[in-house]
């Protein structure tokens, strides 16, 4: 059952969160990526305590997925797998540039820097052989210099790690394998299902060898998403089950966490439908993954036990700074989601609306820009 | 519409009635035009799909193919004109359009897109491969892809092909040829296959054939046509859209021939409209299995989709501008958005990735 606003302040608490509705929010800028009416978008969302519009917007020929914010205000957009496009755009000039992929590779949907700025890591697939790659790319021209093997297939989201972790050094690139096997033949079609092998990988940042691997028990579950939590150092994993059992499916964990030790499944979990859309670290400790098919907004403290949910229309699109968390709808009239600050800061939970009429159909990821 | 032969739901009744050999559980629905449709099984689609719709294909293909090889040899034999080469290259590339869009069956398993349709190809890795003179297939398995197959055959018949092309002109002709064999093997084994035999083999049988019409229809519309158009605008001034054909004529052709085959596969033929398949006795087109399934308002919306798309695409020029090519895939996005937001729910199949799906 969804939780009553007096279990969900109670929840916001524990997490941190003093209990004050409708309190001051900062102003913030959203990168986000949107469909409206026919087309795709990324674009800055302004976002207050009870509004949010559309700063800047750029239309993109397909979807886009991956986002991410460059020091010099500068953003880079990458298509959904399979995608082919990886995208520069400057908001304050418009200046664009463009990067297609190789025919015989395709972007999985994230992109990431360097700490440094000079290099951009993309999960990519070889379309010969179904393997994951990272693209080692040039920051500046954005062509590739590089490929590393994820070892596994269908790589998603990655993360360089804040700090060092498990005999991890710090900048370790985590690696999220899907494990789901695509090739160009069968398009989205999901083929040999009973071949998964979702892994979670950790690759040197120097030169990409493989530092470590680890798998859940349950080789139907995908793992896709990921977000780290600094307080406890634990990466939380966002998953979306695959089981031939529709049953099974929809009960399955919605997030795993990784230690630097050990992966493994969250417990004691409400059944969720099995898809975790997004996740983001709380500002208070723990993390929360939007669950767009049964319209909640899942918690669970740093060792992945089930803490409750917040309804939420199509929760998807998810992020956090170290004040403030934030979550989209997918249907923009149910308004975006806010709160979660911590005790120094307080705010409490609120949701703000479109200044238009527009129906945007905002997408999966969003990113805090900064200033 | 021709009614010598439409069968009302009266006579049809009545033809049941008679001990006709059709299912005896079977429910009916009723188009605006008082043409009943009986529902028809996955397992009945399939029939009509790999028992009687693919074969023939995979038929012709074979045999443009193995032309295609005959005229390659009597070109490298002596002073044959290098237009009959030309064309039997065109007429084997539209066989091969015709069978693989979508990619089903035979033509999934063995990657044959990859096989013998690998665009871009890559001048410099042929002409590497001119170079190591490969004297057999078995040789041309050490040769990459993208010097293999139509799309490096186009390259060097555009040029003038000489002696020294010769061996290898032969030995891509043998490759497409070969593939060809295998695939109408392979189609001749599904076609002998009773689907009723293996629920779960034929319910997944009929998701992939789901899945993959979207599928062949993106890769027209995304991968064909727009994709090429935006990798030219956004290359900046003076960029042509890398198209997978080198000539205009060329590219239209091979996108009105994917179109047909889809079409093929997704619209009732006017003899269809006025006598409903039968199932296990001919091709039932998706439009069919909407009306079988009682969904006669989404089928109509089905139907004008795929007319407008149709329309879109036989009256665009061989020279089209972007901004018609822009028109044209927005058209066939409206098919690929009506597919994805209701015909597939409507038969109950789950589309893979989906752009309703997150990711």
């Amino acid at each position: 059952m969804p939780l009553q606003r007096r279990e969900i302040l109670a929840l916001l608490a524990a997490f941190g969160a003093a209990p004050a509705w409708a309190a001051r929010v900062d102003h913030t800028t959203l990168l986000a990526a949107w469909q409206l009416k026919d087309e795709q978008h990324i674009g800055l969302l302004s976002v207050d305590g009870a509004r949010w519009s559309i700063q800047r917007a750029l239309t993109v020929p397909t979807r886009a997925h991956g986002l991410w914010a460059e020091t010099d205000g500068s953003v880079l957009a990458v298509a959904r797998r399979p995608g082919d496009w990886l995208l520069r755009w400057q908001p304050r000039s418009g200046k664009t540039q463009w990067h297609w992929i190789d025919d015989d590779r395709r972007f999985n949907g994230h992109v990431i820097a360097s700490a440094d700025g000079a290099t951009l890591w993309t999960t990519e697939t070889d379309l010969d052989t179904a393997q994951g790659l990272i693209g080692v790319r040039d920051a500046r021209s954005l062509d590739k210099a590089a490929e590393w093997a994820t070892h596994g297939m269908d790589p998603h989201q990655l993360l360089a790690l804040p700090q060092a972790v498990g005999g991890l050094p710090a900048g370790s690139l985590m690696v999220a394998n899907g494990g789901i096997p695509t090739l160009p033949e069968t398009g989205r079609s999901k083929r040999a299902l009973g071949r998964m092998d979702a892994s979670l990988v950790a690759l040197h940042p120097a030169n990409g060898e493989l530092l470590g691997q680890w798998r859940l028990s349950d080789p139907y579950l995908s793992i896709r998403h990921l977000a780290w939590d600094t307080a406890s150092q634990t990466l939380g994993i966002a998953l979306q089950a695959e089981h031939p059992d529709k049953a099974t499916a929809a009960s399955a964990p919605v997030l795993a966490v990784w230690n630097g030790q050990t992966l493994r499944a969250a417990e004691a979990q409400t059944p969720l439908a099995g898809y975790g859309g997004d996740i983001c670290a709380l500002p208070g400790g723990g993390f929360a993954v939007s669950c767009p098919r049964v319209n909640r907004l899942a918690l669970f403290d740093t060792q992945g036990h089930w803490q409750g949910a917040i309804e939420h229309t199509e929760a998807y699109a998810l992020t956090a700074d170290p004040a403030h968390w934030w979550l989209a709808s997918s249907r923009s009239q149910a308004g975006l989601l806010q709160g979660g600050a911590h005790a120094a800061a307080p705010a409490g939970l609120t949701r703000a609306h479109g200044r238009s009429e527009q129906d945007l159909q905002i997408d999966n990821h969003w990113v805090p820009i900064a200033g | 519409m021709n009614t010598r032969h439409a069968l009302t739901r009266r006579r049809l009744l009545a033809a049941l009635a008679a001990g006709a050999v059709l299912p005896t559980a079977i429910a009916w629905a009723q188009t605006s035009s008082a043409l009943a449709f009986p529902y028809y099984s996955g397992e009945q689609a399939l029939q009509g799909l790999y028992g009687v719709h693919m074969p023939p294909l995979a038929r012709a293909f074979d045999a443009e193919a193995q032309a295609l090889l005959a005229a390659a040899r009597r070109h490298c034999s002596g002073p044959a004109a290098l237009p009959e080469l030309r064309e039997a290259w065109r007429k084997a590339l539209l066989a091969w359009q015709a069978l693989s869009s979508p990619a089903l069956g035979p033509v999934i398993e063995r990657r044959s897109q990859r096989q013998i349709d690998f665009w871009p190809p890559r001048p410099a890795l042929l002409d590497k491969a001119l170079k190591s003179a490969p004297q057999t297939l078995a040789d041309m398995e050490r040769i990459g892809t993208p010097a293999k197959g139509f799309p490096a055959m186009e390259l060097l018949l555009t040029g003038r092909p000489g002696p020294a092309h010769c061996p290898y002109l032969v030995l891509i002709a043998e490759g497409i040829a070969a593939e060809a064999t295998v695939l109408r093997t392979g189609f001749d084994a599904l076609a002998a296959r009773d689907w009723t035999q293996d629920e779960e083999a034929a319910r997944n049988a009929f998701a992939e054939w789901i899945n993959q019409w979207l599928g062949g229809l993106e890769r027209l519309r995304w991968m064909h046509i727009e994709q090429p158009v935006q990798r030219a605008r956004t290359a900046g001034k003076d960029h042509q859209p890398p198209f997978a054909r080198l000539t205009a004529a060329d590219n239209l052709t091979e996108w009105r021939a994917q179109w047909a085959a889809l079409r093929a596969q997704a619209r009732l033929t006017p003899e269809q409209a006025a006598q409903p398949p039968q199932p296990g006795q001919g091709p039932i087109p998706i439009e069919a299995l909407l009306l079988g399934k009682g969904q006669i308002v989404l089928a109509q919306r089905w139907g004008q989709a795929l007319d407008s798309a149709d329309a879109a695409i036989q009256r665009l020029p061989a020279h089209a501008s972007e901004k018609a090519l822009m028109a044209l895939s927005k058209t066939l996005k409206g098919v690929t958005t009506l597919y994805q937001a209701e015909v597939a729910a409507a038969l109950d199949v789950p589309l893979g990735f989906s752009d309703a799906d997150g990711d």
